[in-house]
């Protein structure tokens, strides 16, 4: 069997989603000389069809909302589609916006194929999108069986189903069909009841492919698509917002829809990409590693909440995009001891709010860098995962508080010894030193650096780091403070 | 009996009718934990957890402390906050093996170093907080009541809060330190596990004889 999955209206399903609007709609194309594409029920029933400009729909009924292409909903709706098709079976096949098809015939068969179909249908529904899905022994008579229905149609004898279908249901090039309906022939099952090869004779190859498609006897190959379904959400808005609100409000609706789809594949996020284009024509992005992956929509929420809590932009958001990195979820086997985090996510909630308080750069697991430049370290995001390191390593000595930034002072010297410091952090006479220490690096291009450091005593009991540049000499740090 | 008094086995009764209502929400301090540091372990049998312990005087020994609590978390494998009021703390100076199991957070003034403190308190999942203020200019602007609101805190915890000051300025706190200094500048060539075992130091525990309350200021 093969299943076609079809979001009929696709255009206008895009355009519609995410937006609370009631009554006649239309989406209009902005590059097909502006002429309405798609409408819904209601506006069919106001006599507004296809094809007319947005002043002859307004003209038939005033409250028709009449809505521009959503290119970004497009491609998030045959995101969901596809990940649908490939809950279904691994073989499947983009066959055009809108509409795919899966080859189930490597899947075993389910006891019922109505009860699949309805379970399909439901889970758009849930994400309140209407969707078409047929069941057929063929591709092309699964996708003829899926634009004839509403819900779920399933086709068991193929020759009864393409008997009854009208000759409209095909899409046949116009002397064909003039030619058929000069004929008298509203049906297939009138066409293929023609003599076969005088009809071909007659009505040529274009008849013959046709005929092949329908009477259920050839399966085309499906051009397959690799099942790496990106777990995306979009929205573009009318106007720039100005407050993070409706941001917030998408934001948890775009989770609701993606941790589904997530728990649905059995697989958690591992990141969140955030693009917020602005009405500059910038995109303002981010990326949020999840510290523990997860599909729970509070945890994922919160991170964004935390975020946007503390955003200032300087231009105003036109759209949002929210992209989900997923992987496998894996069991966690700690050492013998090893003591994990007992929330791992609470925990990176709690840093990202420190972030926010302190600024970017603040928070971190400190690590050193491959380089004797004086105060260079680094700070990663997160404890390391193979922090568990039994053996200490030898340290020496009391470990210096740095002064930042660097604090100036007068020091007198004695052939090239410092013997007295003058200053409002610290002032005596020098007892004790240790030095020089000569230091450079990064001989070979601008950046490079040389300094003398110097380890004192002073008479007063402070113990110092001081370097001298030139003439210039500073505080690097304290042993022992004043 | 005078008004403190009163107030005081007003507070207690209050206290117990609390824990009588609510016994989940009532966790006790006082058990302890050892740091690796044995002038402490030996004398008092470690840092208290579920209270806030005040280490004062010199800012050498408050480093070795430091280094000791490190060298524990690297040992029992577990993870420790900085909070730096100083932005101070010199990675250079430690082993990569106990920078791996410090969170850093750096902090330009005392409130928002107090406010990080908070955050990591009700985060729950760091079970030592270190925060650093010695050197702070303005430690007198944190109010008395941020560290009544950190002994009700952490005391709803298993976590250990140690605040490093030049001068005692916790306001009842558990414990009080007061560490010595610990060595010239000829103690840089020694190990600093030595340095650790040196360490001269005063412990004072609330309810003993010789506890020093900070100098309170007249208005």
């Amino acid at each position: 069997m093969f299943a076609c999955l079809l979001l009929p209206q696709f255009r206008l399903a895009a355009a519609l989603r995410w937006r609370d609007c009631h009554g006649p709609a239309a989406v209009v194309d902005d590059h097909a000389k502006g002429l309405l594409l798609e409408v819904n029920e209601a506006a069919a029933a106001k006599n507004i069809h296809p094809g007319l400009t947005p002043a002859q729909a307004m003209a038939r009924d005033l409250r028709v909302h009449i809505l521009p292409r959503s290119p970004a909903q497009e491609e998030v709706l045959n995101h969901i589609l596809l990940d649908r098709a490939l809950g279904l079976s691994p073989d499947v096949e983009a066959t055009s916006p809108g509409l795919c098809v899966a080859d189930l015939r490597r899947r075993p068969k389910p006891p019922s194929w109505h009860g699949l179909g309805d379970e399909v249908v439901a889970r758009f529904a849930a994400e309140k999108l209407r969707a078409s899905v047929a069941f057929a022994p063929t591709p092309d008579l699964a996708l003829l069986a899926a634009k004839g229905t509403g819900s779920v149609a399933v086709v068991y004898d193929a020759s009864a189903f393409a008997g009854s279908l009208p000759v409209g249901a095909l899409e046949l090039s116009s002397p064909l069909a003039g030619t058929l309906r000069a004929w008298g022939i509203t049906t297939i099952g009138q066409w293929l009841a023609l003599p076969r090869a005088d009809m071909i004779e007659r009505l040529g190859s274009e008849a013959a492919a046709v005929l092949q498609k329908v009477s259920g006897r050839s399966k085309r190959p499906l051009r397959l698509i690799r099942p790496t379904v990106p777990y995306t959400e979009a929205f573009d808005f009318e106007h720039e917002v100005n407050t993070t609100e409706p941001l917030l409000f998408l934001l948890r609706r775009f989770l609701g829809s993606l941790t589904e789809r997530l728990q649905a594949g059995h697989r958690v996020a591992r990141c969140l990409q955030l693009g917020i284009p602005l009405d500059d024509g910038s995109t303002y992005g981010r990326s949020f590693t999840i510290p523990a992956p997860t599909s729970d929509l509070d945890v994922l929420f919160r991170i964004l909440d935390t975020h946007l809590s503390s955003l200032r932009l300087e231009q105003r958001p036109v759209g949002l995009r929210l992209e989900i990195e997923a992987g496998e979820q894996n069991g966690n086997q700690l050492g013998l001891f090893e003591s994990a985090l007992r929330d791992v996510n609470g925990f990176g909630e709690t840093l990202a709010r420190l972030k926010a308080l302190l600024g970017e750069g603040s928070v971190g697991v400190p690590g050193k860098l491959d380089t004797f430049r004086p105060d260079a370290f680094a700070l990663a995001p997160m404890f390391p995962p193979d922090a568990a390191v039994l053996r200490e390593e030898p340290a020496y000595g009391i470990p210096l508080r740095r002064c930042r930034p660097p604090i100036f002072v007068t020091v007198e010297t004695k052939a090239g010894i410092p013997v007295r410091l003058d200053s409002n952090f610290a002032r005596g006479t020098v007892v004790e030193t240790a030095g020089p220490f000569r230091l450079s690096g990064d001989w070979w291009d601008e950046q490079r650096w040389r300094t003398e450091e110097w380890d004192v005593e002073l008479d007063g009991g402070a113990m110092l780091r001081l370097s001298r540049s030139g003439a210039e000499w500073k505080v690097e740090g304290a042993y022992e403070l004043c | 009996m005078n008004a403190s008094g009163e107030m005081g086995g007003r507070l207690d009764s209050l206290r117990a009718l609390v824990e009588e209502k609510f016994p989940s929400r009532t966790v006790r301090p006082g058990r302890r934990r050892r740091i690796g540091c044995r002038p402490l372990d030996e004398r008092s049998g470690g840092l208290l957890t579920g209270a806030v312990t005040e280490v004062t005087g010199s800012s050498s020994g408050a480093q070795l402390l430091l280094a000791a609590l490190l060298g524990r978390a690297v040992q029992e494998g577990f993870q420790l906050g900085l909070v730096d009021a100083s932005r101070s703390f010199h990675p250079a100076d430690w082993p990569i093996s106990q920078l791996n199991r410090i969170l850093w957070v750096m902090c330009n003034e005392p409130k928002l170093a107090v406010q990080a403190v908070d955050f990591l308190i009700r985060d729950g999942n760091l079970p030592f907080l270190v925060l650093d203020l010695q050197g702070v200019r303005e430690i007198g602007k944190v109010p008395a009541s941020t560290w009544h609101r950190f002994h009700r805190l952490v005391e709803q915890s298993e976590i250990a809060l140690v605040v490093l000051s030049s001068k005692p300025v916790v306001e009842g706190a558990a414990m009080r330190i007061v560490v010595h200094r610990a060595g010239h500048l000829a103690a840089r060539l020694s190990q600093r596990r030595e340095l650790v075992e040196q360490l001269e130091l005063q412990i004072f525990e609330r309810g003993a004889v010789e506890f020093v309350e900070p100098e309170r200021k007249t208005a």
